[in-house]
């Protein structure tokens, strides 16, 4: 019934991005991030220890039930939180609080030239048994010293740092 | 290092959109936060208070520059502290603390159709004098959660100052 959609005819193409969104996932009881096996058939890190994490899309939000319809602008409140629930029950099969925190941003160009937006963030693990899928085959729940043995994506020890120290 | 040309030819149009920062900014000594008056000429939300902020452009990316090369990706490491540090400048004239606390966020899709990712942040006043950048803002006060009840807001500013300032005195200096 909607009479809007989403198009990008309109848009100024200079200030289009994909954004991403990968998520450190915090065990508070033996205080340890989850990492993630990249499969070995990805493009891009292929066999890479990574966080889980994945690109918004249109699909993400329904037109037709905005939470807020603001003079012709259709609000959706807290889509982060919402991207982050989804990718971690993804990637992962398990369930993280709502409270999110901001461990830090990287504007990134992708090989086919695509300029990215990535926000990382932090949550609590609430529950739930690891069950990596969707591009991942293996899982671990490392702290800063134990990231250093596994063949990681650049940076993401740093991150796990950072986490840590942002939940103790 | 070969420059590489940011392009949008090979992407997947259904995940594109624009990507705006805004930044509730905490002056720790008296406990208050900037709030600014929009021009009554601009077309949205005209005459209304409003925080800094503003829209990432690909021009803010320095391809030549990556701060970090991860295979066949180049990085730009502290984007959205880059585009807060300048967006406050400019339409403030302050220096804001690069360590940021992220509120919430919202996606909104404009009346051209536009889809939005807004991500709203607070941060700590360092210094410089206000002055709201002309042609955007008119005027400019320092609130707390109770005086910016008195002003007309853009929706949700107020509940954002008021995070700001309890995220602040939790964590205060």
């Amino acid at each position: 019934m909607s009479k809007h959609r989403i198009g990008l005819s309109h848009a100024q193409e200079d200030k289009l991005f994909y954004f991403v969104t990968t998520i450190v996932v915090y065990r508070e009881s033996d205080q340890r991030c989850l990492i993630l096996k990249r499969d070995k058939n990805e493009k891009v890190y292929p066999d890479k220890w990574a966080f889980p994490g994945g690109r918004l899309s249109w699909g993400d939000f329904d037109l037709a039930k905005p939470d807020v319809d603001d003079g012709g602008v259709l609000n959706f409140n807290n889509p982060i939180e919402d991207h982050v629930s989804e990718i971690i029950k993804n990637k992962a099969g398990i369930k993280v609080d709502t409270r999110v925190k901001y461990l830090e941003s990287v504007f990134f160009v992708r090989e086919d030239n695509t300029p990215s937006v990535l926000v990382r963030f932090a949550v609590n693990y609430t529950g739930g048994e690891v069950t990596p899928k969707n591009g991942f085959t293996d899982y671990k729940w490392v702290n800063e010293n134990e990231i250093s043995s596994y063949n990681h994506i650049s940076g993401i020890d740093l991150d796990i740092l950072k986490t840590i120290k942002l939940f103790s | 290092m070969q420059k590489r040309e940011i392009s949008i030819d090979d992407a997947k149009r259904d995940k594109l959109f624009y990507f705006v920062a805004n930044v509730v900014i905490y002056r720790e000594e008296d406990g208050r936060c900037l709030i600014l008056k929009r021009d009554e000429r601009e077309k949205v939300h005209p005459g209304r208070w409003a925080v800094p902020g503003g829209k990432l452009e690909w021009s803010d990316l320095p391809t030549d520059k990556p701060t970090r090369i991860n295979g066949d990706v180049l990085d730009f490491e502290d984007a959205v502290e880059d585009l807060l540090v300048r967006e406050s400048k400019e339409e403030a004239n302050v220096e804001v603390d690069t360590k940021l606390h992220y509120i919430n966020s919202v996606a909104f899709v404009r009346p051209d159709n536009v889809p939005v990712v807004l991500v709203k942040f607070a941060a700590r006043y360092v210094g410089g004098d206000v002055v709201p950048e002309k042609g955007g803002f008119t005027d400019f006060a320092w609130v707390n959660a109770e005086e910016i009840k008195k002003y007309e807001c853009i929706d949700g500013i107020p509940e954002e100052v008021e995070e700001t300032i309890k995220h602040f005195k939790r964590h205060s200096l």
